[in-house]
């Protein structure tokens, strides 16, 4: 399996936010940036939204080569969520991925 | 591109679910099947995988083959289920929790890898299956209609929860049907059942299709959350 630097997932995640936002209501868009809060105090993001970006991005990572399920029961249980900030997602994607890389 | 949808069937080696699979084939689609068993169907249209649903490790082995193999699902119809029939002071934990663990939790398992296949459908589907012996209480089947009755539960919520990405989930509850799962319950308890019904005959799975057919249609985007149990119970 490909592994993908830290910033070709923050990009990728970065371009399903921007693809996300095409179907959401002025005020209600993501922030676009790598220091953005993804999900949580501060975020527009309901979890219907969550969940459409989980698998958007499980399907850009799936066209890179990249099988990973970033709802496993490791994921979910976390004291803090992975899904917080771009920053804490992609930390997520690159130890899933370097785990089914290995 | 194939023209007809792609339904998958769990449980699909024998009864009802083969009887949905036969169906499914002969109206034009592609369908995907389950079961633990070899599956006596051959068709171009037909892959059959031979998986226990209870297995987590097989069933996201199985959908990514899916996902690899073709692409998306457009139904997903959780038939696979089991029941194990005796007043609950004479049934073993270990009996319930088997029912348990294939009639609840195996479908949360399998629902939850199929929502990646059915969202980019343009009319995505769950079907789950439920009982009349969760509006009748039936005696002897406690057990088996407290986990239906958790999967009417479970889909009432999962389809406001999913409600949002157009994917709907309704619940067929069957009156008897004559499948492997009454074997073992007496002709006079069952014929006590049917006589309770508005409708009082013994139901066939094309009664049980109808259903499903009327779930899966594209005019019923509107229809979810429901429990539509056969011969007027509820």
């Amino acid at each position: 399996m490909p592994q993908l630097s830290r910033e070709e997932v923050e990009q990728l995640l970065l371009d399903c936010c921007t693809q996300l936002n095409q179907m959401r209501a002025d005020g209600e868009k993501l922030e676009i940036s790598t220091t953005a809060t993804l999900f949580g105090e501060g975020s527009p993001l309901d979890s219907l939204g969550l969940v459409t970006l989980i698998f958007d991005v499980e399907e850009a990572l799936s066209s890179k080569g990249v099988e990973v399920n970033l709802s496993d029961a490791r994921a979910m249980s976390r004291a803090r969520s992975p899904y917080r900030s771009v920053a804490s997602m992609t930390d997520l994607i690159l130890e899933l991925s370097a785990e089914q890389g290995t | 591109m194939r023209s007809g949808r792609q339904i998958f069937v769990s449980g699909c080696s024998r009864g009802l679910g083969l009887a949905l699979v036969e169906h499914y084939l002969a109206a034009g689609d592609f369908v995907i099947g389950c079961s633990r068993s070899e599956c006596s169907v051959t068709s171009e249209r037909f892959a059959h995988f031979q998986v226990d649903v209870t297995d987590s490790a097989a069933v996201s082995q199985m959908f990514r083959e899916i996902k690899q193999r073709f692409g998306h699902l457009d139904a997903l119809l959780n038939n696979a289920g089991t029941a194990a029939m005796s007043p609950f002071a004479l049934q073993p934990a270990a009996a319930a929790k088997k029912v348990f663990d294939l009639n609840v939790h195996a479908v949360f398992g399998m629902t939850g890898q199929a929502l990646r296949l059915l969202r980019s459908s343009p009319h995505p589907r769950i079907v789950n299956f439920s009982t009349v012996a969760v509006p009748y209480r039936l005696e002897g089947e406690a057990a088996y209609s407290a986990s239906k009755a958790a999967i009417e539960q479970w889909s009432r919520v999962l389809a406001h929860e999913l409600g949002g990405m157009g994917i709907t989930v309704n619940m067929v509850g069957p009156s008897p049907i004559r499948t492997e799962l009454l074997r073992g319950i007496s002709e006079e308890a069952l014929r006590k059942l049917i006589d309770r019904q508005a409708i009082r005959k013994w139901a066939t799975p094309q009664d049980v299709i109808n259903v499903v057919d009327f779930f899966l249609r594209p005019e019923s985007d509107m229809i979810t959350g429901q429990v539509l149990y056969l011969g007027g119970a509820g």
